[in-house]
């Protein structure tokens, strides 16, 4: 897989960015220097990378949170 | 950035004579590595602009606020005071959104009637009753609970729908990931 394709996969998966502006970001991919290709790639596989070995844990918890939560009686009587 | 360089002159050397032995240091700072940072930071600032999310935070700042209100009521005298002006802010607090300022109530699903009726156990007990504990305790019971539920429902929502895209795409965002992580290093 060339770079280029590389970044759009990326752009296009990130959480970070509005849809205007992978949209933007897609369209000048052409246009970008192989440094800023680089750069732009590195970081967001960094932030995928990242994002997806905390992801599990981060759900996890939060679903432990959420069922204690529920559990505390005033909150279950709220929701009832 | 780069320093100018530190030239230490060893005038001390035995070198017979010839020219003294220069030292140089130098500094040069790393470039500093944000990206992860700015990046992870970026992703709950995504997350916590959702309104839902945003309600949430209220309740909880809500809920908070009043553990405080009722943890200071337990102490006869400055307690009132700060159980009063949190029922003051009952009244005030629409004039002041009349203003465009935030509304400071921090028990709006508690009617004034409850608010203030309360305090009159305060004037029975001379202080030792901890009345701002009732209003709290509907405050949570009524909206807070439901909204910081809501809440971290959401969040949880959010993350496991980036996961599923993850996993609908995943051979080739692994693909990509590889091509910059081995450009990174190379």
């Amino acid at each position: 897989m060339d770079k280029k394709t590389a970044l759009k996969i990326l752009i296009e998966d990130s959480f970070l960015f509005s849809p205007i502006l992978k949209e933007r970001l897609v369209q000048n991919i052409d246009s970008m220097t192989d440094d800023d290709i680089s750069a732009l790639g590195k970081m967001l596989a960094g932030d995928k990378k990242e994002t997806l070995e905390s992801l599990e844990k981060e759900i996890a918890k939060l679903d432990s949170i959420i069922d204690k939560y529920r559990e505390t009686p005033s909150a279950s009587a709220s929701a009832i | 950035m780069e320093k100018f360089p530190d030239i230490e002159i060893d005038d001390d050397n035995d070198n017979g004579g010839r020219r003294p032995i220069i030292e140089v240091e130098t500094e040069i700072e790393e470039p500093p590595i944000i990206a992860e940072y700015v990046l992870t930071e970026a992703r709950w600032k995504k997350i916590l602009k959702d309104p839902e999310v945003k309600k949430g935070l209220a309740a909880l700042g809500r809920t908070l606020a009043n553990t405080g209100v009722t943890i200071a009521d337990l102490v006869p005298g400055m307690g009132e005071a700060v159980s009063w002006s949190a029922d003051a802010l009952k009244v005030i607090g629409p004039a002041l959104k009349k203003f465009g300022l935030p509304n400071l109530d921090i028990t709006p699903s508690v009617s004034k009637k409850i608010a203030f009726g309360t305090e009159i156990l305060e004037l029975q007990t001379l202080g030792m009753a901890t009345t701002h504990a009732v209003e709290a305790f509907l405050q949570f019971k009524r909206q807070d609970a439901r909204l910081i539920l809501d809440a971290l429902k959401k969040i949880k929502e959010t993350l496991a729908e980036e996961k599923m895209r993850y996993e609908e795409n995943k051979s080739e965002i692994d693909q990509a990931i590889k091509v910059f992580s081995d450009d990174q290093n190379g």
